[in-house]
C-alpha cells in the first residue's frame, strides 16, 4: 500500500495503516527531537505527543502538502515550546547554564558497540562545546541548522516547515554555521 | 566573486544550497585561489566535527517509545469514545449481502504470530485481506480471507509458547528493532542453547544492531566455555 493509501486508510479508522504510518517515521521523528533537544527524556515527551496529535488531527489533514512536511512541522513546534519552556526557565533561575532536567544525549548508554566503551576525550569536547554552541542559537537557527545538517533536508522545505521563506531559511543556516565556525574554531 | 563574498557562501555551497550561477562563480574563483580553496577545506572538517556529534536513536529506545505510545493511544481512543477515533479494523464498502456472505464463506488464516499460538479471541481482527473472490453457481460469493488477530501472551522468557514466540520474533519480524528486543532476551535467558540460532542470524540478518548483538552472544559462549 502507497503512502496516500495508507493515510486514507488510517484517517477511516485503520489502526493497522496507522501503526504502519507511524513505524514508517517514528524512528526519524524521534532522531530529530534528540537532535534539537539533546535530551533524551524531552525528545521522548516529544515523540510521544506528536503521534497523538497526528491521531488526534490526522482527519484534518488535506494533502496540501506532504505528510512528511506535516508531520515534521508538528514535531518542530512541540519542540520549540521545549526550547521556549527551558530558556523562561533559564531567565528565571540566572546563572543555571543546563536548564535541561532528563538525560541529556551524551549520557545515553552507547549502542554502537564499534564506539564502546567510551566515546574519546575529544568527542566528548567537542560535543560539550556543540551544545553549549546550539544552546546559544535562536531557536529558528537551531532548528534549520538541525534540519539541513542532521537530517538533510532542504531549505526550501524547511522554510515549509516552519514557516518563512527559503532565503530566510539560508539567513538562519548561514548564522548558525557562523557561530559553530567561531565558537570551534580551536578544534579546527 | 572577491574572496570575501567566496568565503561567505562556502557553507552554502558545500550544503548544495547555491543557485546554479552561483555555485558557477564559486567554483571558478576557487580554481584560481589557493587561500579559498584552504578555506574550503576547513569547512570540510568543520562539517565532519558537526556530523561526529549527531544523535543516534538506540533501537531499545525506540522500542520503548513505541510501547508507551501504543498504551497512549489506546487510552486516547477510549476517552475520546467517538465513531472517528475508534480503530475500526477494515472498510470494505462493499454491499451487505457481500459482507454476509463473505462472514459465512471465509476460510481465515491467522497471520498474527501471537495468534499462531493461542487461541484466537473472539474480537475484531486488526487487519483482514481479501485474498480470493469467486461466484457460486448459486449466485453466492465465496471469498478467502486473511485476518490478524492481536492478543496479549505474558509468561516467564524460559517458558516453551514464550520462547518460541521469541525464536520466531528474532527470525521473522519485519520490525528490526523487534528482531533485536527478541535476540537480546534469548541471549540473556538461555543463550548457551541458541549458538546455531545466533550463528544463522549473523550470517543472513540485515540489521547491522541485530547482528552485532549476536556476535556479543557467540562471544559470550565462547569466553564460558573457554573458562569452563
Amino acid at each position: 500500500m502507497d503512502e496516500t493509501s495508507l493515510i486514507r486508510a488510517a484517517q477511516k479508522g485503520d489502526r493497522d495503516a496507522f501503526e504502519r504510518l507511524i513505524e514508517a517515521y517514528d524512528r526519524d521523528v524521534l532522531r530529530l527531537a534528540l537532535n534539537l533537544l539533546r535530551d533524551c527524556e524531552d525528545a521522548r515527551d516529544v515523540y510521544q505527543e506528536a503521534f497523538v496529535r497526528v491521531f488526534t488531527r490526522l482527519h484534518t489533514f488535506r494533502f496540501d502538502c506532504s505528510f512528511y512536511t506535516w508531520l515534521y512541522r508538528i514535531v518542530v513546534n512541540l519542540c520549540l515550546d521545549v526550547l521556549r519552556g527551558r530558556k523562561m526557565r533559564l531567565e528565571r533561575f540566572t546563572g543555571d547554564n543546563n536548564a535541561s532536567s532528563g538525560q541529556a544525549v551524551d549520557e545515553l548508554p552507547e549502542q554502537r558497540p564499534w564506539l564502546d566503551p567510551e566515546r574519546t576525550f575529544l568527542n566528548h569536547e567537542v560535543g560539550k562545546r556543540i551544545e553549549e554552541i546550539l544552546n546559544g542559537l535562536t531557536p529558528k537557527e537551531r532548528m534549520v541548522f538541525v534540519l539541513r545538517h542532521y537530517h538533510g533536508m532542504r531549505l526550501k522545505c524547511i522554510g515549509e516547515i516552519l514557516g518563512f521563506s527559503e532565503e530566510a531559511a539560508k539567513n538562519c543556516l548561514f548564522r548558525a554555521t557562523r557561530k559553530m565556525r567561531a565558537a570551534l574554531g580551536d578544534f579546527l | 566573486m572577491n574572496c570575501e563574498q567566496v568565503r561567505t557562501h562556502l557553507s552554502l555551497f558545500l550544503y548544495g544550497e547555491l543557485s546554479l550561477d552561483e555555485k558557477k562563480a564559486l567554483e571558478e574563483h576557487l580554481e584560481a585561489c589557493p587561500e579559498c580553496r584552504q578555506e574550503l577545506e576547513t569547512e570540510k572538517t568543520l562539517g565532519r566535527i558537526l556530523e561526529q556529534c549527531g544523535a543516534e536513536v538506540p533501537t531499545r529506545l525506540v522500542t520503548q517509545c513505541r510501547c508507551e505510545l501504543r498504551e497512549k493511544l489506546e487510552h486516547e481512543a477510549s476517552r475520546r469514545g467517538g465513531l472517528r477515533f475508534i480503530w475500526r479494523v477494515i472498510d470494505f464498502r462493499l454491499p451487505l449481502r457481500i459482507a454476509q456472505v463473505a462472514g459465512a464463506a471465509a476460510l481465515v488464516a491467522v497471520g498474527f504470530l501471537v495468534a499462531r499460538l493461542t487461541a484466537p479471541e473472539p474480537s475484531r481482527p486488526v487487519s483482514v485481506q481479501v485474498r480470493q473472490v469467486e461466484l457460486e453457481p448459486s449466485g453466492n460469493l465465496r471469498m478467502v480471507i486473511d485476518e490478524t488477530y492481536r492478543r496479549k501472551v505474558t509468561g516467564a522468557p524460559e517458558e516453551e509458547k514464550i520462547r518460541q514466540l521469541l525464536l520466531d520474533t528474532a527470525r521473522n519480524a519485519p520490525d528490526p528493532s523487534l528482531r533485536f528486543e527478541a535476540v537480546d532476551i534469548l541471549a540473556r535467558n538461555q543463550g548457551h542453547r541458541l549458538a546455531g540460532l545466533f550463528q544463522d542470524l549473523l550470517a543472513r540478518e540485515e540489521d547491522r544492531q541485530v547482528r552485532l548483538r549476536c556476535e556479543k552472544a557467540l562471544r559470550a559462549m565462547k569466553a564460558s566455555l573457554e573458562t569452563f
